[in-house]
């Protein structure tokens, strides 16, 4: 073959593979896992349980260790957040197995996850199964900071960190061994320190096995100062004032905070009380450990460099999402606008862009603003800027920027049905609730109205002015408020720019080209009347479920996850029973019951096998978009995984999902003045007695029903049951929910 | 009152039909009840060859009852019901009969002047037509979980007049037990009825109790049945004339038969321990 043939075939390979690398991130909606759902997640924890202890030699490790490890876990495995067979973790794997390729018996015992959260975070359990966050791969700046920090956790693992911390803790809460005649503040102190010195422990041991590899011993330091600004965004890059500009509109300098709030977190921070040392002490310590030992190379990456980046860009996408799903508006803006820089015209960042914006303008228009902002002086470094104009906008303001960039992105993405749904729906928003005067909208250029407002100033007479408006027929208090407002203007303190209207010209083209005023009019009589119609038939449906219950027709409807925890009389959590009944709870969900017109689809992490990795990730993403909606409340509004969930409606058939929750628990009456009175009333005395004597059992159900259609709560009901749950009284109730989303008035 | 009640059913089954669930989509069930009323009394029964009477124990008395209710709102269940006890009377504690004189057929009078005891109690037949309100309540919902209630229970009870009433003597006491005793009996005399005796009342008790699905069609309801107020009525000015072994001679003394009729009405009404088990349409 010829050398010309070989660079063609080079090229050829290298632009398929970076046009394959390109179309992975134009395509992106969220990181999902992929092949064979791992053992760890498809074993009960009870079965982890049993062969555990069976297993156990260690004496001082009781089974409630075993119990709270192993359910704590896999609560976490089973909430459809954790990654596994997918570019993040096979990419941790592969690391992980370089360095630590003289441990090959080791490295067969661990198990590599990803878990999806803003966190930055890593951990081990005993088990072997290592969870890195999206948040950390978000974070890391090479590949040897991540061996670094795999070599670490393995540590925690070789080391049997996590039963040592069990026992060590036990003793504590028993005042053992040490802690005995131990002052409570100075057995968390003793703790503490007992915490700090795992850590560095395993930071000694990492650096043991991280000195075999060939990456630089520098990137050890490196990992430290990651962790020590890991609580500001995944890169520092001065924003861009123009970054909301378009052709149209300019939003002015003067909205932008001049400065920022510098970044303040030093290395040799108070650690006192926390399970980790400050970076200060690791850094010094990993510098004596390392002493004047070299590593084998200088090597950033190992495994592969590209492979890394594809990895960091994945998780800062899917960082987006969660600070989306997490209602951290601003946050998501800046991570966009650092993504964006090597992702321009990126579907995935424009819509994250335009759920963004709309979620600030609709918290903005119903009071509830701060909940989705940080406070200012909290706020460090360059995402200050954003956070800063953000807060300066008034509702009208932010309302046009919003109206602006959800219309052009219609505009940009015509065909696309997820930037549609959203502008319908802000359309409706800013019709309603924007505060924004249609009339008040002008048709000039911004540029213009500033030069016709300079010249009018110049020929601007006040002290005539003044005069105008004493003759004037206004009232005694507007004439002192418009005369206020004339002097002020003579002052040199007032300088008019204009620069706060900026907003009232930035639809001009639509209203001169596409007649907005007429179109946001007549949008807004149909709203208010489709409103007043809403509102009639929800007050008249709210009644009659309060008379005789919902009927919703729904005809199909998927049971997401059904819960199930059953709580000791002592409030302790029973781990084995509650999966035992989540199991029951979800068979009767599923039973064909004789009387109901419905068919239900579950949707259980309990009872899912090898093949079930596309439940498992419906399931973490159903969850998400959930757990959004629960969080916006009364307010109404589409959630940021909207259009996600477009998929999971197709493949079942109906957009009706139900979560329910069920919450056993005994109690003992309090004794009370009727008790008295039933026992001195013979008849009722056993009655009374009995009320006192007996451990009462309760159980709560609660249910709701959203539609992914309108990401509406459509159904809510809730029950406190003064009864065993036992499966046949479980089942009335839960027929009565079904009874209730299926019939038809 | 009864429009009342009839109104307030009529508007509970036609407006509130949609209401709820009822059980896994039934609304609708009948239902077999028995009811038990503990019991420290005896009761006396003769043996075959009549020469000796026995006193046992009887535990409790027992009711029967068939119902039909129906789920009218998430928490509320109605019913209708027939029950039905075939008893036999409950003598014990009563005065014994004192036959001073017996009207023979001739006209004269035969002087007696002993005392009667009941070695074989009547049989009596009571039957009772029952509405029954049921409210569900700390979060049950109807017709399942915990139930408080409210019953009208109206009822009649009657010794059959073709019923022989067996009266007699009691001799040497031959056996003694904790529960049971024997006596021989040492005059023994059957007396017909002239006429059927009768006695009825009118019941509102409360209810309390729990019901238990076993079933998509079974339920299991335990319960308990407390007398609130209670009106009976035996027919007054009624007199009982007995027919003495058959022959026409008689005497009339209805005091002791019609207070145990209504005695034996009390002791059924008393608080009562309910089996019940539904079948869901």
């Amino acid at each position: 073959m010829s050398s010309k043939h070989l660079i063609f075939l080079l090229v050829f390979f290298c632009a398929s593979t970076s046009s394959f690398g390109q179309s992975e991130f134009d395509e992106f909606t969220s990181l999902k896992s992929k092949g064979d759902v791992p053992i760890d997640f498809t074993t009960l924890s009870s079965k982890k349980v049993e062969t555990d202890i069976n297993k156990n030699k260690d004496d001082e490790l009781d089974k409630e260790f075993f119990i709270n490890t192993r359910f704590f876990i896999d609560e976490l495995l089973l909430s459809g957040n954790v990654l596994f067979n997918e570019p993040l973790s096979d990419y941790v794997r592969k690391v992980a197995k370089y360095t630590l390729r003289q441990e090959k018996k080791l490295f067969k015992e661990l198990r590599f996850y990803v878990l999806k959260s803003t966190a930055v975070n890593a951990f081990s359990t005993d088990q072997g199964i290592i969870i890195f966050t999206t948040g950390l791969l978000a974070q890391l700046e090479n590949e040897a900071q991540l061996a670094y920090i795999i070599a670490h956790e393995v540590s925690h693992y070789t080391e049997d960190h996590v039963r040592e911390g069990y026992v060590e803790r036990q003793n504590q809460k028993k005042s053992k061994g040490r802690y005995k005649r131990m002052s409570y503040n100075d057995a968390v102190h003793t703790l503490s320190n007992y915490d700090k010195d795992n850590e560095l422990e395993a930071d000694k041991k990492g650096i043991e096995i991280y000195l075999n590899t060939t990456y630089s011993v520098d990137e050890i330091y490196g990992a430290f100062q990651v962790l020590l600004y890991s609580y500001l965004p995944f890169d520092e890059r001065v924003f861009d004032t123009t970054y909301f500009d378009t052709d149209i509109m300019k939003v002015p300098g003067s909205f932008f905070p001049d400065t920022i709030n510098q970044i303040t977190q030093e290395e040799d921070y108070d650690d006192e009380g926390s399970t980790h040392p400050n970076i200060r002490k690791r850094i010094d310590e990993a510098i004596d450990i390392i002493g004047d030992r070299e590593s084998r190379g200088d090597k950033n990456f190992q495994v592969s460099e590209e492979e890394f980046n594809r990895v960091k860009n994945l998780a800062r996408f899917e960082s987006v999402n969660l600070n989306l799903a997490e209602r951290n508006y601003v946050d998501a803006l800046y991570e966009i606008f650092i993504l964006q820089h090597d992702f321009p015209d990126n579907r995935f960042l424009d819509l994250s862009f335009t759920k963004a914006i709309y979620g600030l303008a609709k918290y903005k228009n119903h009071g509830r603003f701060s909940e989705v902002t940080r406070k200012l002086k909290k706020v460090e470094g360059e995402s200050y800027v954003l956070h800063g104009f953000i807060k300066n906008l008034d509702r009208q303001q932010l309302n046009i920027v919003a109206y602006r960039h959800l219309y052009d992105m219609t505009v940009k993405y015509p065909s696309d049905k997820a930037f549609k749904e959203y502008f319908d729906d802000y359309k409706k928003e800013f019709c309603l609730y924007s505060n924004v005067d249609i009339e008040e909208l002008k048709a000039q250029n911004f540029e213009d109205f500033k030069t016709d407002l300079d010249s009018n100033l110049q020929t601007f007479n006040i002290e005539d002015s003044i005069r105008k408006v004493d003759e004037s027929d206004l009232s005694k208090f507007q004439k002192i408020k418009l005369k206020k407002k004339l002097r002020a203007l003579g002052s040199d303190d007032v300088k008019i720019s204009g620069d706060e209207d900026f907003h009232l010209f930035a639809l001009r083209d639509l209203i001169v080209d596409k007649g907005l005023r007429d179109d946001l009019r007549s949008s807004k009589n149909t709203y208010e009347n489709e409103i007043e119609d809403e509102e009639k038939a929800q007050e008249e449906a709210a009644l009659d479920a309060q008379k005789n219950g919902h009927h919703l027709g729904i005809k199909k409807l998927v049971v997401v996850d059904p819960i199930y925890e059953t709580y000791k009389l002592n409030a302790d959590r029973n781990h084995g029973k509650s999966e035992d009944k989540k199991i029951s709870v979800s068979h009767i969900y599923e039973e064909p019951f004789r009387k109901l017109d419905l068919e239900v689809d579950v949707l259980d992490s309990k009872t899912m096998n090898a093949n079930d990795v596309a439940e498992y990730n419906e399931i973490g993403l159903i969850k998400h978009w959930m757990s959004e909606i629960v969080d916006h409340e009364d307010l109404q509004m589409l959630s940021s995984s909207h259009d996600k969930m477009a998929e999971i409606t197709d493949k079942y058939g109906t957009s009706k999902f139900m979560f329910s929750g069920i919450y056993g628990y005994k109690e003992r009456s309090e004794a009370s003045i009727m008790h008295l009175y039933g026992i001195l009333l013979l008849y009722t005395a056993p009655f009374a007695l009995a009320d006192l004597l007996v451990v009462h059992n309760y159980f709560e159900l609660v249910a709701f029903e959203v539609d992914a259609e309108n990401d509406k709560v459509e159904f809510v009901e809730v029950h406190n049951v003064n009864l065993k749950g036992i499966n046949s009284i479980l089942r009335v109730y839960i027929y009565d929910i079904l009874h209730q989303l299926s019939s038809e008035k | 009152m009864k429009k009342l009640i009839f109104t307030s059913v009529f508007v509970c089954v036609l407006f509130g039909a949609k209401a709820q669930s009822g059980y896994l989509g039934s609304l609708n069930n009948i239902s077999f009840t028995i009811k038990a009323i503990p019991s420290i009394k005896s009761k006396w029964s003769l043996n075959g060859d009549l020469d000796e009477t026995k006193r046992g124990p009887r535990l409790a008395y027992v009711n029967y009852e068939l119902g039909y209710s129906r789920i009218v709102s998430k928490k509320i269940e109605v019913g209708v019901g027939y029950g039905y006890s075939s008893m036999k009377a409950v003598s014990d504690g009563l005065n014994y009969f004192t036959i001073d004189t017996i009207q023979l057929t001739n006209g004269t009078t035969e002087f007696i002047n002993r005392s009667f005891h009941f070695l074989d109690e009547p049989r009596i037949d009571m039957h009772q037509f029952t509405f029954d309100f049921r409210f569900f309540r700390l979060g049950s919902l109807a017709p399942t979980g915990k139930y408080l209630g409210f019953g009208l229970e109206f009822g009649s009870s009657k010794i059959k007049s073709t019923d022989d009433i067996t009266l007699g003597v009691r001799g040497d006491n031959t056996k003694s037990s904790y529960l049971t005793s024997k006596y021989d009996v040492s005059e023994i005399r059957n007396f017909n009825l002239a006429n059927d005796s009768k006695s009825s009342y009118f019941q509102i008790n409360a209810n309390i109790g729990r019901n238990y699905p076993i079933t998509q069609n079974l339920m299991l309801g335990v319960g308990m049945t407390f007398p609130i107020f209670t009106i009976y009525n035996a027919v007054n000015g009624m007199t009982f004339g007995f027919d003495v072994d058959g022959s026409g001679n008689s005497f009339t003394d209805d005091s002791n038969l019609r207070n145990m009729l209504q005695y034996t009405q009390e002791k059924y009404k008393r608080i009562s321990l309910d089996l019940t088990i539904k079948y869901f349409l």
